[in-house]
């Protein structure tokens, strides 16, 4: 069995994990051996299928239909190179100060946690889509709210390059949604972090190692 | 098909959850089951004795009230069952009226068919594949 030894090791390649990688890589180049871990599949662009079965299989934990210890709830979330960032729809929205209050995690507070959060909403291109790229149902909804006197806003999103194809939930097939698996992990693979994948299996194709996936 | 023995059953509790279903033929129940096998092809063992074990419990519970299985039962009486079951008071009986509604329901619409019936068939190439 091959050994290897790492200075740190991150554990999931999402938002978090992600995140943390790309800001810990500069260490790299002072000789640190740094490791993401991730259970989940790591897939080519053309594996990103779009097909429901086949990428709730390959990208969610479980399917999609993880249960709580209790059986009363299903959490669906990601298990892939990216975690979550490549199922998720894209929006990305700033953490109001009153959940941030309501935390009240020692050390943590409002305006540190709305700087970091703006500079990866930059970063990962989150922004305000332009009114042609709305649609339809979207408008009325908004004209519907409005009428009724509701305060309604557009959220950000994380994409580039969108071309509309609604399988933001499947993985992006275009490419299109700026998640760590776009941007952050790239980028600290770039600079020495090794992201290791387990193995897993896709349809019937094994496509993973059991070890480490360098850059 | 994981659920072999009690198939029957469970394509009763399918017309039951999505009328729609009575109108499917050998290949429209083909396509479901394979649905259906693919999301409990790797589920544990003791997950599908329960499935197995609810189904059971779905068909002859309804012997106590209508004096006939839940296959027997007529479509009113047959919704009435389940609505029981999805709003009993034991948490366990419905968690697993639950689990069983999701099977069905991804088993009917996860078939490529269900999801261009309902005006849902999402393209890779997004706005250039609108008509």
């Amino acid at each position: 069995m091959k050994r290897v030894s790492y200075d740190i090791v991150i554990v999931g390649s999402g938002a978090g994990g992600g995140t943390v990688a790309q800001e810990l890589s500069p260490l790299c180049r002072q000789g640190w051996r740094i490791a993401v871990l991730e259970k989940g599949p790591r897939l080519r662009d053309d594996e990103f299928t779009g097909r429901e079965l086949e990428m709730a299989g390959a990208l969610y934990e479980d399917g999609g239909g993880f249960l709580t210890a209790d059986g009363t709830m299903t959490i669906a979330f990601g298990c892939a190179y990216g975690g979550s960032t490549v199922v998720y729809t894209g929006t990305s929205m700033l953490p109001p100060e009153r959940v941030i209050r309501r935390w009240d995690v020692p050390g943590l507070t409002h305006a540190d946690l709305d700087c970091r959060a703006r500079k990866f909403m930059a970063e990962n291109n989150a922004h305000l889509v332009e009114d042609g790229l709305i649609n339809e149902n979207n408008k009325l909804f908004v004209e519907g709210c409005r009428k009724l006197g509701y305060d309604v806003q557009q959220f950000p999103v994380n994409i580039k390059g969108c071309r509309g194809s609604s399988l933001c939930n499947l993985g992006c097939p275009n490419q299109a949604k700026q998640g760590t698996d776009r941007v952050q992990l790239p980028r600290a693979e770039q600079n020495g972090v090794e992201v290791v994948i387990t193995v897993f299996n896709v349809g019937n194709s094994n496509i993973g190692e059991a070890l480490s996936i360098g850059p | 098909m994981p659920l072999n023995p009690d198939l029957a059953i469970f394509r009763a509790v399918v017309s039951t959850i999505v009328p729609e279903a009575a109108a499917l033929d050998e290949q429209g129940w083909h396509d479901l089951h394979q649905v259906v096998e693919a999301l409990l092809r790797d589920r544990p063992e003791s997950l599908m004795r329960q499935i197995r074990m609810f189904l059971g419990a779905i068909q002859w519970l309804p012997v106590v009230r209508y004096g006939r299985p839940f296959t027997r039962l007529h479509p009113t009486a047959r919704t009435r069952v389940l609505a029981h079951l999805e709003n009993d008071r034991i948490q366990k009986v419905r968690v697993g009226f639950w689990g069983l509604r999701t099977i069905v329901l991804a088993g009917y619409y996860g078939r490529p068919q269900a999801a261009q019936a309902i005006g849902y068939a999402a393209s890779a190439r997004g706005w250039e594949a609108l008509p």
